[in-house]
């Protein structure tokens, strides 16, 4: 994107973002609200918070999929008004197409974009062995593990060089071990290409592992209630798990989710029907 | 290492010698009966004379002219019927209203037999092979119609968040990811689609045709023919055969193109 001040170019700002959904019995949800704040640029920053909080539709907004109710999202200084090319996303669910080749998953968002092929060939090449899946280029995503396909997914993602990355639980159908080795790599290729991630997970480990900053939301509405910076040196990796300072963080963290989580019950409790349509 | 581990080297070989070998059981119990006279020449002839009828049908054009008759109403039914019924199916489920409009419809005509159309059909095409074709296109189309139909809203909504957040646009949306997401339940309802082919239109040909091989089976069995009536029906046997076998060939190169 042309116009922005460079310091804002891969920056993402939230300014008094709010969204709620109508349900069919009249009420209204507030999914989020009055969500306001910064990811400056090249900086991980983890969304967590109780199920059903707003944390992924807020991840959404950011992307173009949804439409806010009230405020804006921008990235590098544009609000965002749709989908954008600048805009990276990398889904929970398996989102890799199982016709094509792992080279071919990541070449296609390039063909969508229109990247010519000997750049797209030559960031495909690049992109799987950051990821590192090189010697699978020609293999089908079937005959990947599960923690592979993501690493696809992501590398697809990375291909279109986004200036800022979204991930909405990326890891969150993998095994505790998976994930946190995932985790480290995803440490890696971060530093290596620079890049602002907006990570959103219900582990609060992975959170404090990966962020620079770990935002906590509040059950329904979704606010952003707590901000803590992460203090961990990097290069980190899961050696810092089960640390003093590591535990410090999580604890705290997991004393103001619990909280939310208890009144997110009740309140289920109260209005069976107040579900967020995900 | 026990022996039971170890696997046949060939499965595949083994599993076509085992289906050829079943053929050849089932001729020496046809035989065999013919001999023992569980049936009398009447209804079933012996093997051999019904292989002696059809090496004199090879030699006579009648028998050509209806097998390229029955062909090509199968081929070309086939094939329009896909054709119809994948671009209705997309038709109804890119507007959903219609689909729920048009669904009770579509499935209830899954159960009429569409033969009883046929009046319409002389009247409007004649007597002639392509009031066949008209109607088997339509038996072909519903189960390919209602499989698109079904495996285009089965594909997964990550792919449709995907598709917009690469900003891909309509047309390869389309072709590149919903299509090839929902072939494994479209080739399904091809598969069926090709199998009523062959048995709409020889069934039609055997009760409302003046040709084809389905005809032929009807005509010589009035006549009393039946080592020539046989010799129609493994006709039609093989036909069927063949046709379903390679409908499962390309059915199984596309999967592997897609594995």
């Amino acid at each position: 994107m042309t116009g922005a001040p460079p310091e804002t170019a891969n920056e993402i700002g939230f300014d008094r973002v709010g969204k709620d959904f109508p349900l069919p019995s009249g009420r209204t949800v507030h999914a989020v609200e009055e969500v306001t704040g910064t990811v400056p640029a090249g900086r991980f920053v983890s969304i967590v918070g109780p199920s059903g909080c707003g944390k992924s539709t807020l991840l959404a907004i950011v992307a173009g999929l949804e439409g806010a109710s009230s405020g804006t999202a921008s990235v590098g200084g544009n609000p965002v008004t749709g989908p954008r090319r600048d805009i990276g996303m990398v889904f929970q669910e398996e989102s890799t197409l199982p016709w094509r080749s792992a080279l071919r998953n990541v070449t296609f968002g390039m063909e969508v974009a229109g990247v010519p092929r000997a750049e797209r060939a030559r960031r495909a090449d690049a992109m799987l062995s950051m990821v590192g899946l090189a010697e699978f280029a020609a293999e089908r995503p079937a005959r990947l593990s599960g923690g592979m396909r993501q690493r696809l997914a992501i590398a697809r993602t990375l291909a279109l060089q986004p200036s800022v990355l979204l991930m909405d639980e990326p890891f969150g159908a993998l095994d505790q071990q998976t994930r946190l080795i995932l985790g480290a790599q995803l440490l890696r290729i971060w530093r290596e290409v620079q890049l602002t991630v907006l990570f959103v997970t219900h582990s609060i480990e992975e959170a404090v592992l990966l962020s620079t900053e770990v935002w906590v939301m509040s059950y329904r509405p979704g606010r952003i209630i707590d901000r803590v910076p992460i203090d961990l040196p990097y290069p980190r990796g899961f050696e810092v798990v089960g640390t003093d300072q590591f535990n410090a963080y999580a604890n705290r963290l997991w004393a103001t989710i619990r909280r939310e989580s208890l009144r997110g019950f009740s309140d289920a409790e109260e209005h069976p029907m107040a579900e967020q349509p995900t | 290492m026990t022996r039971r581990a170890r696997a046949p080297r060939h499965p595949q070989l083994l599993g076509i010698a085992g289906t050829v070998g079943m053929l050849g059981l089932l001729v020496l119990a046809w035989q065999a009966g013919s001999a023992l006279h569980w049936w009398g020449p009447g209804l079933l002839p012996t093997p051999a004379e019904v292989a002696g009828a059809v090496r004199e049908l090879l030699r006579t054009p009648d028998f050509w002219s209806s097998l390229t008759d029955t062909l090509l109403a199968v081929v070309v039914s086939f094939t329009t019927g896909s054709v119809l019924g994948i671009a209705t199916g997309t038709l109804l489920w890119r507007f959903p209203l219609l689909g729920r409009v048009l669904e009770p419809y579509v499935v209830s005509f899954y159960a009429v037999p569409l033969i009883v159309l046929y009046p319409v059909m002389l009247v409007v095409i004649g007597i002639n092979v392509w009031s066949l074709v008209v109607l088997n296109t339509v038996v072909v189309a519903i189960p390919v119609l209602l499989n698109t139909w079904v495996g285009l809203q089965a594909v997964p909504p990550v792919y449709h968040r995907l598709a917009r957040s690469l900003r891909c646009g309509a047309v390869r949306r389309f072709r590149q990811v919903l299509l090839p997401a929902a072939l494994p339940q479209i080739l399904a309802g091809l598969r069926i689609g090709a199998s009523l082919a062959v048995v709409g239109i020889t069934s039609m040909e055997f009760l409302l045709a003046p040709a084809g091989l389905g005809f032929q089976v009807r005509y010589l069995y009035e006549y009393f023919e039946h080592a020539q009536m046989w010799a129609y029906v493994v006709v039609i046997f093989v036909v069927a055969g063949g046709f379903m076998a390679a409908a499962s060939a390309a059915e199984s190169a596309v999967q592997k193109a897609r594995e």
